[in-house]
């Protein structure tokens, strides 16, 4: 073995961290000692560095890639944009030794020929001459093969191996490298076709060939293919593609959108306006046209969706480009589309499918509610006074003339799920007490009632000695205090006597109950708690006081189970309903958009 | 992804999807540059250029982050973007606000100096044969024992390969010296 080659070998080793422990020690006596070791060393350290970081580059490279452009696109459209197909190289000629003088005018298409290297990859196809073939490889390259392009030296068919690289690992696995003249390119793909018994067929006319691309790059040119004495590929004459229609419209697209869009939208992400990805799939091309066109006359056409947009951002408009064509619009999409490739489809948000769960979640919640709405107002009021004479006819009251002060106002709640009732015999009210006279002076009674409960009871004041009962109202000013006679809490009283004061309602789909009693005074303010009880409790409650034939029941009401079915199902979709959405289209504010947005008055 | 993910996937030899999960960086980087007179070219170079750094480093051992390894990325930019600019004028005062600790940027100008050496190993091996360049990825990057290499590349025997290589080494270690002697500048 030659010195030098031990040496590498040496700090092959060394570098490896193989060398035993006394190899190891007397290597580095070695390298102390003489500075080119030392040199050699640290060259070579470079060089295995250098060496690893090629495939480090490439995967930067990737990493470059993706962020810049997601991979494939297989999500939003299904199969069907699964495998975008470019027509991009014209022609492949096989570069043969019976090469047709007829192929010296093609000079310039593209030659894919193996390598000598090992590559793995190949795929065989059995030709049938005597049919036109369209081939699509298992790489989803499509190869169009009229009838007549080969001759197989009089055979029928012939057997074709083609071999496809489209991605860096697939370039490197086959040996093939992507520089042109020292030059690194940018490859979109590579194809290699060649016949399996290259001594007999002959190429006659053009190979089409489509090769997938998940992306298309305007400058993407064809290269010729020529393999060195070492085997390896260099790629030269570049020619640009044949199909390049689909690239100026690519051109114009992006210059449209640069030109229009750009100032408010991203393709990826949302910048003033909403993110653009995939927006060719995501809605429908008639609606894009007018809402591109003139979004605020499709806004005043009634469409929610472009109003629910429009409230989604900002309440600004998109501006009207009333003059782009079908063609131009054609163009700006497909740009977006072509850029779209290079998002993962998963991670667009898709607001339309934001709104349609929001108009289904109202449509559902509007319809559960009227229904609910209907049956309460037919529970009717949730507090039944009857006053009933000793023939069980109810009593009506007295109309009272009051001079400089307001009565109370008694609030009647519509009641849900509970009926109470209050049921009394041959009972007077305040205006009785006042024609009497008898031991009653103006006096002054609060009833205050902690929040959340003033809106939702019933408040009730009672002398059971001079059988008096009378509903107390709201004192507007305070919001938690009752009064019974003028809402300024004045009341005539006999003071002295025992009263009770209590209330009913529900809270939160319960009964709530509390009752008081008390001595009259002049003046006072007593405090009820309401709490949540059984319809047995309140019923036990009240019969164990001497309230002279006074009874409070309560009851289910007759829509109880309905409305509790309902209120089930409101919960259940609440799901539906999705966040930061506003598809509120068929309110007011909806029809007062629709009038300024477009300037009628 | 969280950081430490990152540095396992890193150093489980998944760099690939790591660097996926690094490049959402860009952006920020990008921003930087842009904002000291650099071009989105430049914004790349120098990210790409932190990323081998901060893979490189978090392949020692020992290797703990300080801080957020989009803080980190970030840092290094800045650092880089400021060796780059005195580079491109030399008048330029130096900046010294990087945001990284003191024992950091001594660190990194280690480095530094490594990356330029690093640099010109890899034009080396540019310049070098294809097939060589493939025979050393074999050897060194897929760790092949000699037989199986001799096979892919065509040799007859493993034998063959090892004078392959050692010649190919020697090309390559002859003209790195050749380049370090011409470019003393760097």
């Amino acid at each position: 073995m030659r010195p030098e080659l031990e040496l590498i070998e040496e700090i092959d080793k060394y570098l490896n961290d193989e060398l035993t422990a006394a190899g190891r020690a007397g290597f580095e006596t070695r390298l102390a000692a003489e500075p080119v070791l030392r040199e050699d060393l640290r060259l070579l350290g470079d060089i295995r560095t250098a060496i690893h970081r090629i495939p480090l580059r490439h995967d930067i490279q990737t990493a470059r890639r993706h962020y810049h452009r997601a991979r494939y696109l297989t999500r939003w459209g299904g199969a069907a944009f699964g495998a975008i197909v470019i027509a991009a190289i014209t022609i492949l000629s096989i570069n043969h030794a019976h090469a047709p003088a007829a192929n010296q005018s093609a000079a310039a298409n593209a030659t894919l020929a193996a390598g000598a290297t090992t590559h793995p990859a190949a795929e065989i196809y059995t030709i049938d001459l005597t049919k036109d073939t369209t081939l699509t490889t298992a790489h989803g390259a499509i190869l169009g093969i009229p009838r007549g392009t080969f001759d197989a030296g009089g055979a029928t068919s012939f057997r074709l191996q083609v071999k496809e690289a489209y991605t860096i690992t697939e370039m490197i696995r086959n040996g093939l490298t992507t520089r042109s003249n020292g030059q690194p390119l940018s490859s979109g793909g590579m194809i290699d076709i060649e016949p399996v018994d290259s001594g007999t067929v002959r190429i006659l006319k053009p190979v089409k060939v489509s090769i997938p691309a998940d992306h298309v790059e305007a400058n993407m040119r064809l290269y010729k293919g020529q393999p060195d004495s070492g085997g390896k590929i260099n790629w030269i004459n570049p020619i640009p593609l044949a199909d390049t229609s689909r690239l100026s419209d690519l051109a114009i697209g992006r210059t449209l959108f640069m030109r229009n869009c750009a100032a408010c939208h991203a393709v990826r992400g949302e910048v003033t306006g909403p993110a653009l990805a995939y927006i060719p799939q995501r809605r429908e091309r008639s609606w894009l046209n007018k809402y591109i066109r003139d979004n605020q006359r499709l806004m005043a056409s009634g469409d929610c969706y472009s109003y629910s947009l429009y409230l989604s951002y900002n309440k600004t408009p998109m501006p009207l480009y009333p003059n782009l064509t079908d063609k131009d619009i054609d163009r700006l999409l497909y740009y977006i589309q072509n850029q779209s490739r290079l998002i993962d489809s998963n991670k667009v948000p898709d607001y339309h499918r934001t709104f349609d769960s929001c108009v289904l979640y109202h449509k559902l919640y509007d319809s559960l509610n009227e229904r609910r709405q209907a049956l309460i107002t037919a529970n009717g009021n949730r507090t039944d006074n009857v006053r009933l004479d000793a023939a069980g006819k109810p009593i009506t009251d007295t109309a009272i003339a009051l001079v400089n002060s307001e009565p109370v106002t008694i609030e009647e709640h519509p009641v849900n799920y509970y009926k109470f009732t209050v049921e009394s015999f041959g009972w007077y009210n305040v205006d009785a007490l006042l024609k009497d006279l008898s031991g009653v002076e103006d006096g002054e009674l609060w009833v205050h009632v902690p929040k959340p409960y003033p809106g939702e009871v019933n408040v009730f004041f009672i002398i059971p000695g001079r059988k008096v009962i009378v509903e107390g109202g709201l004192f507007v000013r305070s919001q938690t205090e009752f009064c019974f006679f003028t809402d300024d809490g004045k009341i005539p009283l006999p003071a002295g006597e025992q009263a009770y004061v209590f209330a009913t309602g529900e809270y939160k789909g319960k009964p709530v109950f509390a009752i008081k009693g008390f001595l009259l005074s002049r003046s006072q303010t007593i405090d009820l708690q309401p709490r949540s009880m059984t319809m047995q409790q309140i019923t036990d409650t009240v019969s164990r006081l001497d309230l002279n034939r006074l009874s409070v029941r309560v009851g289910k009401t007759p829509n109880f189970a309905e409305i509790r079915a309902i209120e089930t199902s409101l919960k259940a979709i609440a799901r539906f309903r999705p966040k930061d959405c506003d598809c509120n289209c068929g309110g007011e504010s909806w029809g007062n958009f629709g009038r300024d947005s477009v300037g009628v008055k | 992804m969280d950081d430490h993910r990152l540095l396992e996937l890193i150093r489980t030899g998944n760099n690939d999807l790591a660097l996926r999960e690094l490049y959402r960086n860009f952006p920020a980087i990008r921003k930087l540059i842009r904002s000291k007179g650099g071009t989105g070219k430049d914004a790349e170079d120098v990210f790409q250029e932190a990323l081998l750094i901060l893979i490189r480093n978090s392949q020692k051992h020992g290797f703990q982050l300080t801080a957020r390894l989009s803080t980190y990325l970030y840092s290094v930019c800045r650092f880089l973007w400021n060796d780059e600019l005195r580079r491109r004028r030399p008048t330029l005062p130096y900046s010294a606000e990087t945001g990284l600790d003191p024992a950091d940027e001594t660190q990194l100008h280690t480095e530094l100096e490594k990356e330029q050496r690093i640099r010109l190993a890899e034009r080396v091996l540019d310049e070098l044969k294809d097939r060589c360049r493939e025979l050393l990825l074999l050897f060194y990057c897929d760790k092949l024992p000699l037989k199986e290499v001799a096979l892919r590349m065509n040799y007859s025997s493993g034998n063959v390969a090892k004078n392959q290589k050692y010649k190919c080494l020697e090309a390559a270690k002859l003209r790195l010296k050749e380049l370090h002697s011409t470019s003393k500048t760097y």
